[in-house]
């Protein structure tokens, strides 16, 4: 499917870019709000603009706490970043700046 | 509690994701707490959304829910057919379950849902009745009738009735005998739409002037039964109350009228009403002249017209009545209702408790077919798991499960409702007059019963089977651990045993509290006779009777088998039946009139009343010869009267007052010189005040003969039949009883509660013992491996057998102490219903206790023998 990706697509692309990897990490740098992240995120998943990783067992036993599951950008998912960004900026190119008095 | 959420809202995920999606965000929830928790809704319904995307992706077009039903259908005929012995055991529980429910539903439906038999259009059908603001009265005067016939326009028809007792003596050397019946208007038949099975009803002639011209209707059964259904019947008369009537027509079979006790065999109209009714001094009037007797009314309304209509128009008749009949009643009030066998507003808790029992059979039922289903998918989870990896979906397999019970519940369901035909006639004895019939509701409600009953034990077992399919690593071919959790199945069988036994303690204590009620009042009833009499029928007047009667008693007495014989009014035998009626004779002292509220009974009884009865003269003596002849000089009094007078009661005297013809009044003054023990009867009863007086005070024509005789009870009646035939040939004997024979009329109903509580508890210990032996059989199919190897490791078979019932009788211990809990709260209703009942009984509860734990060890027992021969070569061979 090449459907455009949605403003939040583009910003949870850009956290998983920045290297922000779990739902929780990227909820906080893009102050999105969790309803909002996780469908987002499956939807990614399910275009393989992402992957999701476990991380181990043995990590998180020694934080005490339960098993991260860590996303990552594939290779598609760079390509989309790449357009989407350029097609946002294209975007707000063509809306012209209201001058404030 | 987040988890919980989590959880709830995770049955949205695909169920292959599912735990790794709760994974994930029991991670998330941690670092973000509550906040995060508004985004998991819309995750899940995502993901939901995408596994289907998926799905339809992979498979093209989705095939539908249905599909390929039929091949479900096959096979599970075949699994059927091929597993004969497991068929039989849950097709015959649910059987049981359904047929008892079916059955209990059939009284239910033939009070709630059935008409009256024969009657035609009864929805348009009303009754009436006046009444005081909050009173019920039955009864009604002539006046009344007329008032109301004639002004409420909204009927097309209002018909009267007066059940009575005829005296038919049928001539030819037969016998006479009682029968029931009614005196109605001559519209009776007409109001109700009945039509004739043969001959015709009344004419409204023959309900107009007095005598002009006599009829009588009598019904089906009489016909069939006395008359042997000759046709030619209608060309006979028949001696009803002395007087020849011509019979015009047969009511139709199974036409019981409204509201009537009993089939009722003959009618006549009201033009000979003076058969019946007598006035005040015990002479033969119409109706019209008998002031108000018990009736039923009936009213059928005018096409268009509506019960609000006849409501008020018997409304605007209130003043018209009260000038109509002076029963001194400031203000009344017409109820117009519909006519039906039972309010259902007033009948649903009755329903509810009716139906209660057999639907805890059924769940008993339901719970043995689960546990039987269960252990059987597990044994076939070969097949599953081929199944599932040749692409089958879970709907697939969990269909296939909700087929094969729907199958057998619709099998169990058919043999339940053959079943449920015998119970309705063991449970008519509930109700002789209503027709217990399966029809189209009865239907209806086995097929619906069949049918949620296999959803209950159903379903349960489908998800779970499928999804230990899908998701419990198999190891060989079956699961290693079984599909309900052992705790569930534990759990089902603690609730087997707590349902049975508090059915079988409940019914137990029943039992036992009855026989218990039924020692107490009167000493060896067995050689106890009543003989109800009545003259009235055939018009003695008061010293006719009175010869009559003191005839009888001599040659009573002269019988070589009789102790003691004597005479009383009729409220002696209704007390034994625990109905207390005071006839006409009031009581009371120094001429102070008693509180009504307080009254005391007062009986006529000849001398022989307290030999006869058992009762004991505790002060003075009983009556003399001379006495028995009127005036009254003397009385005889209870303890409990002794108490009311204070002080000495023998040497006082009271006076008798009872309302003669045309409301004069007879009073005369009597000594009292004797005090007896409590009264018989009833114990509630005994505590009663009551007063004996050895002659009649007024003229009363119907009396009970009592007799205290030695030898069998066939002999006595023989000869007391003999003497009174040979008096006069035209009286009927009423029911000749045994003191026996009251008391078990007396008790019928709780009698037949009590065995129906039983027979439920015997078929719920049935039910369960089956249960648990398919429990247990399961139990050790699956640890067969593990008692295979504690064998080999050593254990004894003693071990073994204790390991399975252990295991077995476990639950059923907890479930006995759960039931007692249950039965001891049942008891306090039971309770309710009956006199003289012990808080608990412990002979009850532990018999049943007893009962359920040696059938429970039985049930078990076999399985566990299987375990303990389990050869441990073999089961290790097989690793």
């Amino acid at each position: 499917m090449a459907s455009p990706t949605s403003f939040t697509g583009v910003l949870i692309l850009q956290a998983l870019a920045e290297g922000y990897r779990f739902g929780f990490d990227i909820m906080q740098v893009t102050g999105l709000p969790s309803g909002t992240i996780y469908p987002a995120l499956r939807r990614l998943e399910s275009l393989d603009f992402v992957t999701s990783d476990w991380e181990t067992d043995l990590n998180a036993r020694k934080e005490g706490r339960p098993r991260r599951r860590y996303y990552t950008l594939t290779q598609p998912g760079r390509r989309q970043l790449k357009e989407s960004e350029a097609r946002v900026q294209a975007v707000g190119r063509l809306i012209p700046r209201r001058e404030t008095p | 509690m987040l988890s919980l959420l989590l959880r709830l809202v995770s049955l949205l995920v695909p169920f292959p994701v599912r735990d790794r999606w709760c994974e994930e965000w029991r991670a998330e929830l941690r670092h973000g707490g509550w906040r995060m928790l508004p985004g998991a809704l819309p995750d899940a319904l995502t993901m939901r959304r995408i596994g289907r995307e998926k799905r339809r992706q992979a498979r093209g077009k989705r095939a539908g829910l249905l599909h390929a039903l039929d091949q479900d259908v096959h096979y599970a005929i075949r699994s059927s057919v091929g597993a004969p012995g497991f068929t039989l055991a849950v097709v015959g529980s649910l059987a049981i379950g359904i047929g008892a429910t079916t059955a209990a539903f059939t009284l239910v439906n033939s009070v709630l849902f059935r008409p009256f038999p024969k009657v035609h259009a009864q929805e348009e059908l009303v009754t009436v009745q006046i009444a005081p603001r909050h009173a019920v009265w039955f009864t009604t005067s002539w006046n009344d009738y007329e008032v109301l016939r004639d002004g409420i326009p909204a009927f097309a028809g209002f018909s009267i009735a007066h059940a009575t007792t005829f005296a038919v003596a049928p001539g030819g050397g037969e016998e006479p005998r009682q029968a029931s019946g009614l005196v109605v208007s001559g519209n009776y038949f007409d109001v109700l739409g009945v039509r004739p099975a043969l001959g015709r009803f009344f004419r409204l002639e023959e309900d107009g002037t007095p005598w002009q011209q006599p009829a009588l209707v009598i019904g089906h059964r009489y016909w069939q039964r006395q008359m042997s259904g000759d046709s030619s019947v209608l060309q006979r008369t028949l001696n009803v109350n002395g007087t020849d009537l011509p019979i015009i027509g047969v009511a139709p079979e199974g036409f019981g009228g409204v509201f009537t006790s009993g089939e009722p065999q003959m009618w006549i109209t009201f033009a000979l009403s003076d058969l019946v009714f007598r006035d005040a001094g015990g002479r033969p009037v119409q109706a019209r002249g008998a002031g108000v007797f018990f009736t039923t009314l009936v009213g059928r309304l005018r096409p268009g017209a509506t019960i609000e209509q006849a409501s008020a128009q018997g409304a605007a008749l209130a003043r018209a009545l009260h000038e109509a009949n002076d029963r001194g009643e400031k203000q009344l009030f017409v109820r117009v209702e519909p006519l039906r066998i039972a309010d259902p507003a007033r009948y649903w808790p009755f329903a509810v408790a009716l139906m209660s029992v057999p639907l805890i059979v059924l769940a008993i039922a339901c719970v043995n077919a689960a546990n039987l289903l269960l252990a059987r998918a597990t044994r076939r989870s070969q097949d599953w798991l081929v199944r599932l990896s040749l692409g089958a979906t879970r709907w697939r397999l969990v269909r296939q499960m909700l087929v094969e019970s729907l199958l057998l519940a619709f099998a169990g369901g058919a043999m339940g409702l053959t079943l449920a035909f015998w119970g309705a006639r063991f449970i008519q004895q509930f109700a002789p007059t209503r027709d217990v019939v399966i029809d189209a509701n009865v239907a209806f409600f086995a097929v619906a019963a069949a049918a949620g009953t296999a959803l209950v034990f159903g379903l349960g077992p489908a998800l779970s089977v499928s999804r230990a399919a899908i998701s419990r690593a198999p190891a060989r071919g079956r699961f290693l651990r079984g599909p309900f959790g052992s705790r569930t199945r534990a759990a089902l069988v603690v609730l087997q045993a707590a349902l049975c036994l508090g059915l079988l303690a409940t019914g137990g204590q029943f039992t036992n509290t009855l026989r218990a009620s039924w020692d107490e009042g009167l000493p060896d009833a067995g050689h106890f006779l009543v003989v109800p009499l009545d003259v009235d029928k055939l018009r003695y007047d008061r010293a006719r009777a009175q010869g009559f009667y003191g005839d009888l008693l001599g040659q009573v007495q002269q019988l070589p088998m009789v102790r003691a014989a004597a005479l009383t009014g009729r409220s002696a035998s209704s007390m034994l039946s625990g109905l207390v009626l005071n006839w006409g004779v009031r009581v009371s002292v120094d001429g102070q009139p008693e509180d009504p509220r307080d009254r005391s009974l007062v009986t006529y009884a000849t001398a022989g009343f307290f030999e006869t009865m058992g009762t004991h003269i505790v002060q003075g003596r009983t009556f003399t010869t001379a006495e028995q002849r009127p005036p009254v000089r003397a009385v005889i009094v209870n303890e409990a009267f002794t108490k009311k007078l204070g002080g000495e009661a023998l040497g006082r005297v009271v006076q008798l007052s009872a309302d003669g013809p045309d409301g004069h009044k007879t009073i005369t003054d009597a000594m009292i010189v004797g005090v007896v023990a409590a009264s018989p009867g009833r114990p509630l009863f005994s505590r009663l005040p009551n007063v004996f007086y050895p002659a009649p005070v007024i003229h009363e024509p119907a009396l009970d003969l009592l007799v205290r005789f030695d030898g069998d009870a066939d002999g006595i009646t023989t000869a007391v039949r003999t003497i009174v035939s040979g008096m006069d040939g035209r009286l009927p004997l009423g029911q000749i009883a045994t003191g026996e024979d009251l008391r078990r009329r007396r008790h019928a109903s709780d009698y037949a509660i009590a065995q129906t509580v039983s027979a439920f508890g015997g078929l719920a210990l049935f039910l369960a013992a089956a249960g648990l032996y398919g429990v247990v059989s399961y139990m050790v199919m699956l640890r067969q491996r593990e008692i295979g190897i504690r064998m080999a490791l050593g254990a004894a078979r003693a071990t073994v057998l204790y390991l399975v019932l252990r295991q077995a009788l476990v639950p059923v211990a907890l479930g006995c102490v759960l039931g007692a809990a249950g039965a001891v709260a049942t008891g306090s209703l039971v309770r309710s219903r009956l006199y003289g009942v012990s808080a608990m009984d412990p002979v009850a509860f532990g018999g049943a206790a007893l009962l359920l734990v040696v059938t429970m060890v039985v049930a078990s027992l076999a399985p566990a023998r299987r375990a303990a021969r389990v050869d441990p070569i073999e089961v290790l061979r097989t690793e």
